[in-house]
């Protein structure tokens, strides 16, 4: 029963890795930043669903209105700041996201991050989910299939449409992309509104979880790095397994060994990974 | 010269080196303008310089009048293509894909349409569902012209397009040149096979050290092609 829990769980963490580091596989495949902010667009969904919730409205209002919210600051955000840094040595990039996790970190703090807060679960996603002898808790099904289906979707609209065509060229080769007359400064613009918004679902489906405070998305952004680096940065198969490989190794590690352990576990394999197969698990990552 | 792209004196550097040194000539729709010379002359810079991809430029290109100003995809969107010599294809996206997400329409209203492109490059029709990753450097130099072709520019740039191609892909490239010349496109070509520039070329410039030294009209290399054959690095 207990290794049975623990791939649920485990699974349920990996579905929200998911979601969070294909935003960060995107924003860092067309527009080549390294997003050290992503951590905080979680924090801000989580904060927002809270906030939201407070004032009254439904769980499934906080869900729509928290992301769309979070995906028009993040156009922002890249309309007025990362922008200004297209195109300059990575460093700019990982000192400037930096910083700009601090602030919005710091922000949420004065505005009530300080406590730790839980999203109160919707009724109809409490109880459980019979499946044979094993009993699963329904809001872990749900926010596990809500993140699978999201990724489909996301997955079939970079397949299907203009803009992923635009955005998987842009992603292969910005510079040949631009050079065939993709711009990259509006695509930048959405995806890193889209990447944003999936940060802030994932934040506010997680808040009943992992909890809502101004630096909740910090645990969350490092294990996302290791999705990226373990799946091949700025490949998107490689994340969607390597979300799932994180989230197993994390989960099941924190239950047999503690949660230290199983960090030192992950740090291991990325770094045998970094050393050893640096285009990540399907060899379509980027080295530079 | 209407509709033409006219290089006005074009400094390029890269940080503090400069590599052009006032690079001036012409080029009119529907004509094959080849830049030669030995490696390190400033080809390819020149072809880079007008897609906005140096680190500093001076002086100008004109393009129908209106100077080419701003990033590469406004570059582009106005009407200018670059085939890079090192056949850079969207290599997680099949053939069909690298070749739609090329597809514009055409300013003169005579676009090149994906079926045209396979007519010239059949072999790119074999593998239309095959990631452009996968495919033999021949077949990438292959759908990176036609790609360049189905964004039905005004002006097409072709660095070294034949470099280490067997003769028949060799044989393609030059009918796909031809066929956009014929629908008005004009064509910067470098190249360092001289059979190739002599069979497509209308005018032809020596580059040295960053600046055009010498300039020939077809005729006159026609008449005494050593004289050309002389200066360049013939593979």
């Amino acid at each position: 029963m207990l290794a049975a829990s623990l791939a649920l769980n485990g699974l349920v963490m990996g579905s929200v890795l998911l979601l969070f580091s294909l935003g960060l596989t995107l924003i860092y495949g067309v527009g080549r930043i390294v997003n050290f902010a992503h951590g905080a667009f979680f924090s801000l969904g989580a904060m927002a669903g809270i906030w939201l919730a407070n004032s009254g409205l439904p769980f499934w209002a906080a869900l729509l209105i928290a992301p769309i919210g979070v995906g028009l600051l993040g156009v922002l955000l890249d309309w007025a700041v990362f922008a200004r840094i297209r195109d300059r040595p990575m460093v700019d990039s990982l000192l400037l996201t930096f910083g700009l996790a601090l602030l919005i970190t710091g922000v949420l703090y004065e505005l009530g991050g300080r406590n730790v807060q839980i999203l109160a679960i919707p009724s109809a996603l409490q109880g459980v989910v019979d499946i044979g002898a094993i009993k699963l808790p329904m809001y872990r099904v749900f926010l596990s299939l809500l993140a699978i289906l999201l990724t489909i979707a996301l997955l079939l609209f970079l397949k299907n449409s203009d803009w992923g065509l635009r955005v998987r060229a842009a992603n292969d080769d910005p510079e040949m992309g631009a050079c065939l007359g993709i711009d990259r400064e509006n695509l930048m613009h959405s995806v890193v509104g889209v990447s944003a918004a999936l940060a802030a679902v994932s934040g506010v489906v997680g808040a009943p979880i992992f909890t809502a405070y101004a630096a909740v998305g910090d645990k969350i952004l490092i294990l996302a790095f290791m999705t990226v680096i373990l799946g091949g940065l700025g490949s998107l198969r490689g994340a969607i397994v390597a979300a799932y490989v994180v989230g197993l190794i994390t989960v099941f590690g924190e239950g047999y060994f503690g949660g230290q352990l199983a960090l030192m576990l992950l740090f291991v394999l990325v770094m045998a990974m970094l050393i050893n197969w640096p285009r990540g698990f399907f060899g379509e990552g980027r080295t530079e | 010269m209407s509709g033409a792209l006219v290089y006005d004196n074009l400094c390029a550097f890269y940080g503090s080196s400069q590599i052009l040194h006032g690079v001036s000539f012409e080029v009119g729709q529907g004509t094959v303008a080849c830049l030669l010379g030995l490696n390190g002359m400033g080809k390819t810079t020149t072809l880079r310089a007008t897609m906005g991809l140096v680190d500093r430029l001076e002086g100008k290109v004109v393009l129908n009048g209106e100077e080419l100003r701003g990033p590469t995809y406004r570059r582009s969107q106005m009407g200018i293509t670059l085939v890079p010599e090192d056949r850079k294809v969207f290599p997680n996206l099949t053939v069909d894909e690298n070749l739609r997400v090329a597809k514009r329409k055409a300013a003169r209203g005579q676009d090149f349409t994906i079926a045209e492109a396979l007519e010239i490059f059949p072999r790119l029709g074999e593998r239309m569902s095959q990631k452009a990753g996968t495919l033999s450097g021949g077949e990438q130099q292959m759908l990176v012209v036609a790609r360049a072709m189905l964004a039905n520019p005004h002006y097409m740039m072709l660095d070294e397009p034949t470099e280490g191609l067997a003769p028949s892909y060799v044989d393609a490239i030059k009918q796909s040149i031809d066929a956009a010349r014929n629908r008005g496109i004009g064509i910067v070509l470098v190249e360092q096979s001289l059979p190739l520039a002599l069979a497509v070329g209308d005018r032809f410039y020596v580059m040295e050290n960053g600046q055009i030294v010498q300039s020939f009209v077809r005729d006159e290399v026609l008449a005494a092609p050593d004289r050309l054959a002389n200066m360049l690095t013939v593979e």
